[in-house]
């Protein structure tokens, strides 16, 4: 009875100590709504219009200039999943080591929508919304 | 095995749970969207209307405003050592083009804040 307790103690010691160093973390981020594939569908280069962009896709989450007067939109949003192992050691009051390992999958995803110096619709293109800014900005300045 | 009982009923009883609402900016009045007109109104009646924006963009000449408003939701919930944690997040926006003279072009809005939900890692 004596050992049985003392291994129940123990394990509970064990628990709570662990609940504060290692912690299994199975994570999701969750960011704006997706873009709506029947919305995409209906989007035709040489045809669409800036102004009939967004009557059918709304507010889009970023706006940059592209070169000679054009301009792109961007429809952006974000579903990842991370299952982190969270290993923290509380050493001192100032010092807390703290390493995380992360394995699993990270979605961030986007539409852009090109337009030239007319308002005329372009290309629209599928990908990391920072990648696309990246090689259609004129500028090197990225945030 | 009763030990192990034990060890599992002590899982099982110490959750913690965690519950976190933040937001970020004042909510665009979607009213106040009505009363602007391309063509007429100009970015100071933009400004008078719905206030200071979040980001102003240059676009060669023209320019845009934008005005942004977002909830984000978190859920959390460790059962000692193992834990979820979910962060949903959505906004209201609101984009005003202006042309070279800074006249109204374009306004486009998306109110999205209310999807924000309180839910679990797992949950679609």
């Amino acid at each position: 009875m004596v050992r049985l307790i003392g291994r129940a103690l123990g394990a509970c010691a064990l628990a709570l100590l662990g609940s504060s160093c290692i912690v299994l973390v199975f994570s999701r981020t969750r960011t704006h709504q997706p873009l709506e594939e029947a919305r995409i569908a209906e989007l035709v280069p040489g045809a669409t219009t800036f102004d009939e962009a967004l009557a059918r896709c709304g507010a889009p989450t970023d706006v940059w200039e592209l070169a000679g007067d054009a301009r792109a939109i961007a429809y952006g949003w974000v579903d990842s999943r991370g299952d982190n192992v969270n290993l923290q050691l509380p050493l001192s009051r100032d010092f807390t080591p703290n390493l995380e390992l992360e394995q699993g999958r990270k979605n961030l995803y986007g539409v852009v929508l090109f337009f030239d110096a007319h308002d005329v619709l372009t290309a629209v293109q599928r990908g990391s919304l920072l990648t696309l800014k990246r090689e259609s900005t004129p500028s090197a300045e990225l945030e | 095995m009763s030990s192990r009982l034990l060890l599992a009923a002590c899982l099982l009883l110490a959750p913690a749970c965690l519950l976190d609402r933040s937001t970020t900016n004042g909510r665009p009045d979607p009213a106040a969207l009505s009363t602007l007109t391309p063509g007429k109104s100009t970015a100071t009646d933009v400004v008078r209307i719905l206030g200071a924006p979040s980001e102003v963009v240059q676009l060669g000449k023209r320019s845009a405003y934008r005005y942004e408003h977002s909830v984000a939701k978190r859920t959390g919930l460790w059962l000692i050592v193992i834990g979820s944690l979910n962060t949903d997040t959505h906004s209201d926006r609101v984009w005003a083009f202006f042309d070279e003279h800074g006249v109204l072009t374009h306004v486009a809005s998306s109110f999205e804040s209310d999807r924000a939900e309180f839910r679990l890692s797992w949950s679609d």
